[in-house]
């Protein structure tokens, strides 16, 4: 068995699809491209795909990453030529690589993720949202139970938050815990932060696996530099 | 657009952008056309006849096809508040920028959707409302055969298969167009001389002093009197779409689909389909190996549908399956076959296709009693029933959905018992079964009410009062329960009394159709919806009643509002049927040299009935 890590972006209105509508188009993406995937055994026997964190609905992302495992081993450059052809622009492939089927997978290994929000406009008061935001010991948030809405406290999955005004623009930064062992998703904080008038825009920059020296991306980059400058 | 889309549920619905999908500049296009579906992307987009005519008229010289489907009701509301039209999924195009509408006419509960999209498409809902610079509406569909609720709405209707009459039309209109696209009412006289095209404001519909319907006739020279459906003869050469659209969003029936044959000699006397569709026209097995190959390897899809009206009646299914399953090996790729009939050989394909799955099969035995069964002509026997059955609980260990309809014509009390009966035994094989474990249910039992169709021989009989169809409902549902095991689900005695008021309506309907849409009735067919009070009263303020629809039981001899547009099927032949379903008696199918004498014209079975 063969397996192979896929790099792709999730561009503009492409980001109204949900997670299992991803799913669904990869798989059938794979088949059209006619790449000799291996399935699961059973009566019902499924593709052996992975996606390394779901994205929700809305958010754009510059680097979603999906594992799937083939039954022959392809060059990676085929492959990913192969599904260019089949996908459209707005999910487009930019890297494949091999990976170790025996390594636990990519989704097992994610722990947090990089946004960047862009707001129409920075304001003074924006900035002390966000500052007082970072200072807060507890930011409780609702979440949809199974009967009803529990309470969640975000902010231990709230790592690092950093402002910053581009020509009048503001640009936050968020980087958030995610994964099997809880997180905050986006949407959530900018709630807490003042209503915008213009329209809000999410973009998930990369998701991040713990390194020997702190978190790395899963193409082993480290966090961007600007973080020094945070709150 | 990105606005839009992050304000709704399932946003996919609108996107467009699929694989396969034909994008290109509308400025370029000839004549542009626009394909409705009435109800949500997720319905429609699992319409096989869509994508039939999508692909055919795309590939027309100078012509290019959009879809458009319903908006659900959130985007409704935003389309209206912003004052955005309804547009396109391809070029996201206003729909009254279009040269013409067409919309597919499947299901009653389906009406007040088109005039949702005409309404939010910014086009005037009545034809005599419209203007040179208005697209035309067209329609077309098995609910074409009697669009007299909708005629004062649409410009023209296919009657019929619309693969050689739509591009007639599309050519015509394209002459009209390089004419200087003036004179709607000139277009139109000349369209209806086109055979199987009907033009309904040409034709004036007459009701004696009590109200009842006296017959209609044409207002102008090219208005045909019948108009006659158009038949394509040869289907090994009318077009089939290479590849479908592959959807991104989940869809009703989200698999690869080849239409194996098209027409039903089986004459089962409740059902349209049997008798608008004849004569039975098979794909041969080689153009559809070819065709499966094309579409699976276009789409991605892991499941193929050998459609039909009843599929097991193909004459070369084995042979099919065969080429099918060698085709595909090791591909994974899940062979269905979803309408079958009662016998043990197509119950065994279909569960071994299905290799173990918990998909199981549908058996329809539509009545009870073999006298019942008799009258509707649906020549299967209950040890037909029991023993397909049995193959499927037995040798497959497979779940059992059966399918009854309440309500045909001369049942009574003994023909629900024998429906409770015949559920009994079959659930009594389930247990006795080897290996069974105990689980979930393993039958399903699900009735739909009898609605009078029109062009059948039951389109003199009236539907059930709904006290007495909620009455026999719940008898039915008490005896059920006397079976373990069996769960019961029935249709919704509302909506199929309003079924049965449009199917066999009038032109009056017309207004009740608009007021019901004005009181907020939209995309009926859903249960969370519809609402049948919303209808009552629309039907109140025109002085109808919905019992003198459903319960209308004309004469033989009396006008029928459908008696113009023609199936190709003598009156007479279904008076006859109708006669016989009276006295039980049964009509072979028309198959292997027998005739049944509908009067079908270009049929090769009824060539050989006579030359007997």
């Amino acid at each position: 068995m063969y397996r192979y890590r896929i790099n792709f972006t999730k561009e503009g209105e492409f980001a109204c699809l949900s997670h299992l509508e991803l799913q669904r188009t990869f798989i059938r993406a794979l088949r059209r491209a006619g790449v000799p995937m291996a399935y699961s055994q059973g009566f019902n026997p499924q593709p052996r795909i992975s996606f390394a964190a779901p994205l929700a609905v809305g958010i754009e992302s510059n680097n979603e990453y999906l594992e799937v495992d083939l039954s022959a081993s392809l060059k990676s450059d085929e492959l990913k030529r192969a599904l260019n052809c089949q996908l459209p622009p707005a999910l487009a492939v930019q890297k494949v690589q091999p990976a170790d089927p025996l390594a636990p997978a990519l989704a097992a290994q994610v722990e947090a993720a990089l946004y960047l929000v862009n707001f129409s406009s920075y304001a003074l008061e924006f900035a002390a949202a966000v500052q007082s935001l970072a200072g807060a010991t507890v930011l409780e948030v609702e979440r949809p139970g199974k009967d009803r809405q529990k309470k969640v406290n975000i902010r231990p999955f709230i790592y690092n938050l950093c402002l910053q005004n581009v020509s009048g623009e503001g640009k936050l930064f968020m980087f958030l815990a995610t994964g099997n062992r809880g997180g905050a998703r986006p949407s959530e904080i900018i709630d807490l932060l003042p209503r915008q008038t213009g329209p809000v825009k999410v973009r998930r920059l990369s998701v991040f696996i713990p390194g020997p020296e702190g978190y790395i991306t899963p193409e082993g980059e480290a966090l961007p530099l600007f973080w020094e400058r945070s709150y | 657009m990105a606005a839009l889309l992050a304000a709704v549920q399932r946003p996919a619905r609108y996107l467009g952008q699929e694989i396969n999908s034909i994008c290109r500049d509308p400025r370029q296009a000839e004549v542009h056309l626009a394909l409705a579906f009435p109800d949500l992307y997720e319905v429609g987009m699992s319409h096989l006849g869509l994508k039939i005519l999508y692909a055919l008229a795309n590939d027309l010289p100078g012509v290019y096809v959009e879809r458009v489907f319903a908006p659900a009701a959130d985007l409704e509301q935003i389309l209206r508040k912003e004052k955005i039209p309804l547009f396109s999924l391809e070029s996201r195009t206003a729909l009254n920028r279009f040269d013409l509408v067409g919309f597919t006419l499947q299901y009653e509960l389906s009406y007040t959707a088109i005039l949702l999209m005409l309404d939010c498409g910014a086009i005037p809902l009545h034809s005599s409302q419209r203007e040179d610079n208005d697209p035309f509406i067209l329609g077309g569909g098995p609910l074409a055969y009697n669009p007299e609720p909708l005629a004062p709405f649409f410009d023209l209707l296919v009657i019929g298969d619309a693969e050689e009459a739509l591009p007639e039309l599309l050519e015509l209109y394209r002459a009209w167009k390089k004419r200087g696209r003036r004179g709607r009412r000139h277009f139109l006289r000349e369209a209806a001389l086109l055979p199987g095209i009907y033009v309904p404001s040409l034709y004036r519909d007459h009701y004696d002093k009590s109200g009842k319907f006296a017959g209609i006739s044409a207002l102008t020279g090219e208005a045909a009197l019948p108009v006659r459906k158009r038949v394509v003869t040869d289907l090994e050469k009318a077009v089939y779409p290479r590849c479908f659209i592959v959807p991104y969003m989940e869809i009703v029936h989200d698999r690869a689909v080849l239409e194996l044959f098209r027409g039903c000699s089986q004459g089962c006397r409740f059902c349209q389909a049997g008798y608008i569709y004849r004569p039975v026209r098979e794909r041969p097995v080689e153009k559809l190996r070819e065709q499966a190959g094309q579409m699976i390897a276009g789409t991605g899809f892991s499941e193929l549908s050998l459609a039909s009206l009843s599929s097991s009646d193909y004459s070369a299914i084995n042979k099919l399956v065969s080429a099918l399953e060698e085709d595909f090996a090791g591909e994974q790729v899940e062979l269905s076959l979803p309408s079958l009939r009662a016998d043990t050989h197509a119950v065994r394909l279909a569960c071994r296709l299905q290799k173990g799955k918990a998909a199981g099969v549908t058996i329809a035995p539509e009545a009870g009693t073999q006298r019942l069964r008799d009258a509707i002509n649906k020549k299967i026997t209950e040890d037909d029933v029991l023993e397909a059955a049995a193959v499927a609980l037995q040798e497959y260990g497979s779940h059992v959905k059966l399918y009854f309809m309440l309500g045909l014509p001369t049942e009574t009390l003994a023909d629900l018992e024998g429906m409770a009966e015949l559920v009994r035994k079959i659930s009594m094989i389930g247990r006795g079964g080897k290996g069974r474990k105990k689980g979930p249910s393993p039958i399903n039992v699900s009735v739909s009410t009898f609605v009078p169709k029109v062009h059948t021989p039951f389109q003199w009989e009236p539907q059930l009062a709904v006290a007495e169809i909620r009455s026999r409902l719940d008898f039915l549902r008490r005896e059920l329960r006397k079976s373990k095991g069996v769960s019961f689900s029935s249709h919704d005695t509302g909506m199929s009394l309003l079924e049965a008021v449009l199917a066999r309506g009038d032109r009056r309907l017309a207004a009740v159709v608009e007021r019901a849409y004005q009181l907020g009735s939209r995309l009926d067919a859903w249960h969370d919806r519809f609402s049948l009070s919303r209808w009552e009263e629309a039907l109140s303020r025109a002085n109808l009643s919905a019992r003198d629809y459903a319960g209308y039981a004309p004469a033989h001899n009396d006008p029928l509002p459908w008696d113009h547009l023609s199936t190709g099927i003598d009156k007479e032949f279904l008076i006859r049927e109708h006669r016989r379903a009276m006295e039980g008696t049964i009509t072979p199918a028309c198959r292997n040299g027998i005739c049944a004498g509908c009067g079908l014209e270009n049929c090769s079975h009824s060539e050989h009935g006579r030359a007997q």
